[in-house]
């Protein structure tokens, strides 16, 4: 395993513009969903030295303050653009996936890999939310029961513990599905499946019957992404954000630890590949090839 | 009868209300907690202490609202208090079996229901009795009932959850008989509401002695001191004996599983001398008016948790301290602080005399104050209701907008600002995510601006708009009102005039007014126009900076007359004068709201110059203008942040640069929480 991940870091090299398209994307969507709140943020406090006092500490009132008198019609406008940019962005994660995926098996260049597996991975996107649906409704229903199971009790804590577990669960099959749906991108990248069901099926039954070395490694990596967050979190509480230069240095260093998530996730789908090839019996009839100097060309 | 002697010798003030037991109940009760009965028979010994001949009595049945889906209550809570449902299969009652006249007239047959609110002939929460003969003046009545009063499943502060018993409002209870002129009232007569969802109670001061049998392994805990337990082994009960005296109600509890536990307030230890001195020098009293005597203090935990033993003592301490420094000592010996358990939470919360219920979760967070937030404000209510007995059906804002303001300043005192909780695996990362402080003054005005702007402040409990507007007006609004009165006349005014109403109408019955005559009073001021506006009234505060400009005075162009018949000369270009710059600056000050008060205004000037105006708000708008050698640099309304009421504080103020570095981190932190948003839902998919 931990030659596959090693292998498979090197191996995101070969992606880089995947990497740059990903967090562009992130980005402008981002900004397009900000723009607005900005904008009332800035006819609201923009002249209001108030906002010096919000920046050296959150007050509560102020913000209920904005959004009661500051706001007017903007929230139903802001659901509807936030909804837009939540589909925007599975749209966008559809091509960006497959080319990444593409770049990463050395099946084409990122942009065309995109536009290759386009459909099939929003097909596929479809398909996973039935399943992260059906998860969460299962958990939602076990959850009713144990309130309907403990509804005469006196004490809290074995509803309590039940219900963390439940919602433990419900976290982990829902990493589950997410990894298996990796899988499920991978069976349509290197078999060229075209079947969202046959893929997704196929991805959640490798990933299940090859649990320790399927998920081993998506945790290791995820881990890796926590211990980031730990570093950028500690760095973050460095600031107090009096000045315009540690401000615009928290916003560089805040860029920079998305752009590693974003590598991380690279790392990912290129460890997916690898143990796809490494543990699938029989074998894939495409196997990944040897690495192509393919690197950021088409 | 020590006790008695206590309370009247506890200072008195100037037209203090004198210390006198009105209704007093003996009543002698068991407990069936198979059944979820309570079997009473108690004698009510009732004074007419108004002028006037008393023909009828009439009593509250407040268990009867939880009979039926038409009761009053029921109708206006759809089954529903603080988020807790009615149980269905589980309903709550009160039947009074027999009344009778000490030694004379059955007056059974003359019960007959009433509805002197909304006419709903279905509601059965007040009854009146027509008596044989009117009792005069100082006459004194003695009435003999017995009833049965049926528990329902808890949701709205009485009832029952598996053992738990919390019996609040189990008993007819008198109304309060009111003169004419007594709280504004234009004629004599009963004030004995019918149970609305959003009401709570009001009642005469009287003594009690209550005997409760209970099954011998149950733990109890009431309203007074327990005087004696007797156990019945042959039955397999036991038998409390339990007093207090000058008290407006009586509730108890009892569920075997309690772990009780007691602890002392010991003033000697619990009051730094620092803080008693610094309340004394804030009230211009000696050290020594501001002593507190020992209270004894019982908890009834449950047994999950056990562990928050010290968390709930530390808040009732708080509690008897500063409520103690700041308006009068503690006066009774006891405070009991009950813990429902989980299935029970509709019971928490709540208040009766020398006993509160409050409420915890198991793993409750250290930084997360809400359920030490409840003790010391039920604990207030000791205070604000209990001891000043407001008529909480009609002016609901006098016990909990008072409870809640004192409360806030307690626990930003005690406990400094909560923070949302957030633990993993055991490990506490609020600090350490940075998740923002919650001050409880910003909490209450969060409350109130979020709140429904449809009511006056004061109104009668069940004729706000709904719920919540009812809720906003008597808790939030109330206190943020009630701060910024302490803004306006300054803390060392309020908090005298605060203590001088509590001196002067413990063991009364004031109303809004005589709250604002106190305050006026004490301040030496009118204020009619804070009262009516805020309190009877509606009116929305809101001043902002309108217009400001800073214009370079130029010399002006075109043709101009000489002077004294000189010659006429005409300008086509402006000329450097070689003169440092004047400016005329304006700026014009704003009243959005309806709300007409004083305020100071302060401007600013780029050379470190300023100038303050008193403007008396009384037009919509203001313009002050300057000519001077520098620009304004900024302008801010209400500097000392008097009016906590003003529903914009960011309009308050205007400066010329704009809040580039605020906007740029709000914008780079908003974009970054969006992307790592669409980041993880790029993953999920």
């Amino acid at each position: 395993m931990i030659g596959i991940l090693l292998e498979a870091r090197i191996q995101t090299g070969r992606a880089k513009r995947a990497l740059w398209v990903m967090w562009a994307v992130a980005t402008a969507l981002a900004v397009l969903a900000a723009a607005p709140v900005v904008a009332s943020l800035s006819r609201y406090f923009g002249h209001s030295r108030m906002a010096t006092r919000l920046t050296l500490e959150f007050d509560p009132a102020a913000a209920m303050e904005w959004i009661r008198h500051g706001l007017g019609e903007l929230p139903v406008a802001m659901m509807a653009l936030l909804a837009g940019v939540v589909l925007a962005m599975v749209a966008a994660s559809a091509f960006v996936s497959g080319g990444a995926l593409a770049q990463l098996a050395g099946r084409g260049g990122f942009w065309q890999g995109g536009g290759q597996f386009f459909w099939r991975f929003l097909r596929l996107a479809v398909f996973a939310g039935i399943f992260y649906m059906t998860a969460v409704s299962l958990v939602a229903w076990a959850a009713g029961g144990v309130d309907h199971w403990f509804r005469g009790s006196m004490e809290e804590w074995p509803s309590a513990v039940v219900k963390t577990s439940l919602d433990a669960l419900a976290l982990l099959l829902v990493w589950v599905i997410a990894v298996g749906f990796d899988y499920a991108k991978v069976r349509m990248v290197v078999d060229g499946t075209r079947s969202a069901a046959v893929a997704g099926f196929a991805g959640l039954g490798f990933v299940l019957r090859h649990a320790w070395r399927t998920l081993a490694p998506a945790a290791f990596i995820a881990l890796c992404g926590a211990v980031l967050f730990g570093f950028y979190q500690t760095a973050y509480n460095v600031f107090d954000y009096r000045g315009l230069r540690t401000i615009l240095i928290t916003i560089a260093g805040q860029q920079l630890y998305l752009v590693l998530r974003l590598w991380l996730r690279l790392w990912h789908w290129s460890a997916c590949l690898r143990i796809d090839v490494a543990v699938r019996r029989p074998a894939s009839p495409w196997a990944l090839a040897e690495p192509e100097p393919y690197g950021d060309n088409i | 009868m020590r006790a008695a002697a206590a309370l009247l010798a506890l200072p008195m003030l100037a037209g203090a209300v004198e210390p006198k037991p009105v209704a007093s109940y003996e009543i002698r009760a068991q407990l069936d907690p198979t059944q979820r009965t309570i079997q009473g028979a108690q004698t009510l010994t009732w004074v007419n202490d108004s002028p006037d001949r008393v023909a009828t009595l009439q009593f509250h049945l407040y268990l009867n609202a939880f009979k039926n889906e038409k009761s009053t209550f029921f109708r206006g809570s759809d089954g529903e208090l603080r988020g807790i449902g009615a149980d269905q299969k589980n309903w709550g009652y009160i039947d009074v079996t027999s009344m009778r006249l000490a030694g004379g007239a059955d007056l059974t047959s003359r019960m007959r229901f009433i509805q002197p609110d909304d006419r709903n002939a279905d509601d059965q929460t007040v009854i009146e009795v027509a008596l044989p003969a009117a009792v005069g003046p100082g006459g004194l009545l003695r009435v003999e009932m017995e009833f049965v009063s049926k528990l329902p499943k808890v949701y709205a502060r009485t009832g029952f959850h598996g053992t738990f018993h919390l019996a609040g409002q189990w008993f007819p209870k008198l109304g309060v008989w009111e003169t004419a002129g007594f709280r504004g009232r234009a004629e004599a007569g009963w004030n004995c509401h019918q149970f609305h969802a959003n009401s709570e109670f009001y009642a005469n001061f009287g003594n009690y002695r209550v005997t409760l049998t209970v099954p011998r392994e149950y733990v109890v805990g009431a309203t007074g001191e327990e005087k004696s337990r007797v156990v019945d082994e042959k039955a397999r009960t036991a038998t409390y004996l339990f007093e207090q005296e000058m008290v407006t109600d009586f509730a108890f509890t009892a569920q075997p599983g309690f772990i009780r536990l007691e602890q002392e307030f010991d003033p000697e230890r619990e009051v730094p001398r620092a803080e008693r001195a610094e309340v004394a020098q804030l009230l211009g009293l000696e050290e020594s008016a501001l002593a507190l005597p020992r209270t004894r203090m019982i908890v009834l935990l449950q047994p999950e948790h056990r562990g928050q033993a010290e968390r709930q003592f530390r808040a009732l301490k708080a509690g008897i301290k500063w409520y103690g420094l700041m308006y009068g000592a503690y006066p009774h010996r006891t405070i009991t602080l009950v813990d429902p358990p989980h299935g029970a939470e509709g019971a928490g919360g709540m208040e009766y005399p020398t006993f509160i219920t409050g409420g915890t979760g198991w793993r409750e967070a250290a930084t997360n104050f809400f359920s030490d937030e409840t003790v010391v404000h039920e604990f207030g209510h000791q205070y604000f209701k209990e001891l000043i007995a407001t008529n909480e059906f009609e002016e609901p804002w006098l016990d909990e907008g008072f409870t809640q303001y004192t409360t806030t300043k307690i626990m930003d005192r005690e406990y400094g600002p909560s923070r949302i909780p957030f633990t993993l695996f055991g490990v506490n990362l609020t600090k350490w995510l940075r998740l923002p402080l919650l001050r409880h003054w910003s909490m209450n005005r969060v409350g109130y601006l979020g709140g429904p702007v449809v009511d006056d402040l004061q109104r009668f409990s069940w004729e706000y708009y709904d719920g919540a507007s009812y809720a906003n007006n008597a808790y939030t609004r109330a206190a943020v009102t009630l701060r910024t009165l302490e803004r306006v006349l300054g803390l060392e005014v309020m908090a005298r005039a605060m203590r001088t109403y509590f001196e002067r109408w413990r063991f009364g019955h004031p109303s809004s007014r005589d709250f604002q005559a106190v305050v006026e009073e004490v301040s030496g001021r009118k204020l009619d126009w804070f009262f009516d506006q805020f309190v009877f009234g509606n009116r929305l505060l809101d001043y902002r900076v309108g217009q400001v400009e800073s214009r370079e005075v130029e010399e002006a162009l075109g043709v101009f007359d000489g002077v004294e018949g000189g010659e006429r000369t005409t300008r086509t270009e402006r000329m450097d004068s070689g003169r440092p710059p004047q400016y005329e600056c304006s700026v014009s000050i704003r009243r959005v709201g309806d709300a007409q008060a004083p305020v100071r205004v302060t401007i600013h000037f780029s050379d470190g110059h300023e100038e303050q105006r008193e403007w008396d708000g009384q037009y919509r708008w203001v313009r002050y203008t300057f000519l001077r050698p520098a620009r304004i640099e900024w302008v801010q309304v209400d500097p000392d942040l008097q009016y906590l009421l003003d529903v914009s504080f960011a309009n308050n103020s205007w400066q010329a640069e704009p809040q580039t570095k605020a906007l740029t981190h709000w914008g780079g932190t908003l974009v970054f929480w969006l992307q790592n948003l669409l980041v993880w839902t790029g993953a999920l998919v």
